[in-house]
């Protein structure tokens, strides 16, 4: 019984995105589900659309340079945060985890007010910001989870073979964090990759992420081309959760939301 | 010999402050500085814009701070209709969340490791699937032609599809489901902290497995409940997509018109007050649910709210 309701759940869970694909091989134009008959059609469809294409490449541009950014920012964020100590650490993880705390539309319009006094017209640069705003948290917390499974005279023991303190880092520390920064490199990936309510305020037209373009389809009614894109974004995620249970497995995802 | 070996640390300390410390000094200094103009001064000026006043035929700021926003919005009828259904949908949704939420994070908690992993990895795979997307799931399933629509015709049960996009159910189901893993994970963090031991002296002790779940497993997951629920509160008071997309263009909530005010009224200072009413009333549910669970349970410390914990 209990194993019965709790699969319910999940299948609940997932049945958005199951009806999501299967409703993207329909024959028909319009939505109906069940779907009438076999055609990928809808999918050369999708990928013959010039503003989704833009969309899906400003997309990828954007997770991988929030990627590259963020995570140097968050792993020079967790070694800092590792070296404070009492209230000044407590002051500072406050700062820097704040974003998890503080709603989506918050963080957005903060921002684009921000940038408006500062008379800085939205583009992929507002976008990046933005995004490095709300992604940093996460990587900060996988990196985190890392570096204090490190014994604390890890360090120690390096200077006391001469290596000075840059080079602990590069060659000592941060080859045992790997598996936590690559796992905080992917999150980061995948949270702007998916963002939409930051994104939303921070685009400029020309700079619309994927989630937007289709936000903005969505409300003038929906054809079974926008399924197919809404089913690509699904597998996209899907092949990067695949590689992160490969090489460094979900523990760490289910950490990173937590 | 001994003035030598207390002498020669001190000189290689010394030798290290010139680029390490230099470089240890940039560093710190530079991401507080970072820290400080993306988040620190961002949130200040949201606080200080919500006290100001912008004239809607220039678009300038007016001078002076007041508290005409939220006069503004605290005297009008229409808005407090929007708090009342914006507060009204998120307990709702907290509430049906935290139903589904719950049995699957306690069969999850009994569980074998590899069907727990399997499960978790489930659970929380929509938080990596932007919401739009998963909202358009819905949109297929609650279509005139959708999955429900059409599986009602044919079982015969109605002769004309059912309004069901656009309505407050649909809101409710969406916003359920977006938010459902979060609420999972802390239920599931809750459940992990009980001993095993406990729930055999219940058994030991003759308990019924509901009086056992009633009487010990409830009580002591408490704590990810409170949090779980806090946390789904906020995230479904402050949304905006989800009942945009679902609950079509009548369906107001205080964070679409947060929304509406800054892109298309451009009515900056009032969209900053919106926000922080928003913050507000998240922040005095926290409160309040932390409250009333140590009340519930005298005995036991106060839940922690979820605190930024790295």
């Amino acid at each position: 019984m209990a194993r019965i309701i709790a699969y319910c759940v999940v299948g609940f869970i997932l049945l958005p995105n199951i009806i999501i694909i299967i409703a993207s091989f329909s024959e028909l134009r319009f939505i109906t589900f069940p779907p009438s008959g076999f055609t990928i059609d809808w999918y050369v469809e999708a990928l013959h659309r010039q503003e989704f294409l833009a969309s899906f490449r400003t997309s990828l541009l954007l997770s991988a340079t929030v990627t590259a950014i963020g995570t140097v920012i968050a792993l020079m964020t967790a070694l800092s945060l590792r070296v404070l100590t009492g209230p000044v650490r407590n002051w500072a993880v406050g700062v820097v985890m704040s974003p998890l705390m503080l709603p989506g539309i918050v963080i957005g319009i903060a921002l684009l007010q921000f940038f408006s006094l500062l008379r800085v017209p939205t583009s992929g640069w507002t976008l990046v910001l933005g995004h490095l705003v709300i992604t940093i948290p996460y990587a900060v917390r996988l990196i985190t989870d890392s570096l204090s499974a490190l014994p604390r005279n890890l360090e120690a023991a390096a200077s006391s073979l001469g290596a000075n303190p840059l080079r602990t880092v590069l060659a000592v520390v941060i080859p045992c964090i790997k598996p936590g920064v690559i796992a905080g490199a992917l999150f980061v990936f995948i949270v702007s990759f998916e963002n939409i309510t930051i994104s939303i305020f921070l685009a400029a037209p020309q700079t619309m992420t994927l989630p937007v373009r289709i936000f903005g389809y969505t409300e003038q009614g929906v054809e079974t081309w926008l399924v197919a894109i809404c089913s690509m974004t699904i597998l996209f995620t899907l092949l990067l959760m695949g590689i992160i249970e490969r090489f460094i497995g979900v523990r760490r995802i289910i950490y990173a939301t937590k | 010999m001994s003035m030598a070996t207390t002498a020669a640390p001190r000189l290689a300390f010394l030798r290290e402050i010139t680029l390490d410390r230099i470089i240890t000094a940039i560093l710190f200094v530079s991401l507080a500085a970072f820290f400080f103009v993306v988040l620190v001064i961002p949130f200040g000026l949201l606080l200080s814009t919500a006290f100001r006043q912008m004239d809607l035929m220039t678009y300038q700021f007016q001078d002076g701070y007041s508290f005409h926003q939220f006069l503004r919005f605290f005297s009008d009828a229409y808005y407090l209709r929007i708090l009342f259904d914006t507060v009204v949908l998120a307990l709702e949704t907290t509430f049906v969340t935290l139903v589904l939420a719950y049995p699957l994070a306690l069969y999850m908690s009994r569980a074998g490791v590899r069907e727990r992993q399997i499960l978790r990895l489930l659970s929380v795979s929509p938080i990596l699937i932007s919401i739009v997307v998963m909202n358009f799931g819905w949109v297929i399933v609650m279509a005139p032609q959708g999955l429900v629509n059409n599986t009602l015709m044919g079982l015969g049960l109605i002769d004309e599809p059912l309004p069901l996009l656009y309505s407050h159910v649909v809101v409710v189901l969406g916003l359920v489901h977006v938010h459902l893993p979060f609420m999972i994970l802390a239920i599931d963090n809750g459940l992990g902290s009980i001993q095993p031991e406990v729930l055999k002296a219940a058994e030991s002790l003759g308990a019924s497995r509901w009086k056992t779940l009633r009487n010990v497993i409830w009580p002591l997951s408490i704590n990810g409940v409170v949090s779980g629920s806090i946390v789904v509160f906020a995230l479904t008071a402050s949304s905006f997509v989800t009942p945009m997309l679902l609950g079509g263009a009548w369906t107001k909530t205080l964070a679409t018109v947060a929304y509406q005010q800054i892109l298309f009224t451009l009515d900056s200072p009032f969209g900053a007050a919106i926000c922080l009413i928003l913050l507000s009333v998240t922040a005095t549910f926290s409160i309040g649910l932390t409250r009333l669970a140590i009340r519930l349970q005298p005995h036991r410390a106060a839940p922690a709210a979820p605190a930024p914990r790295p």
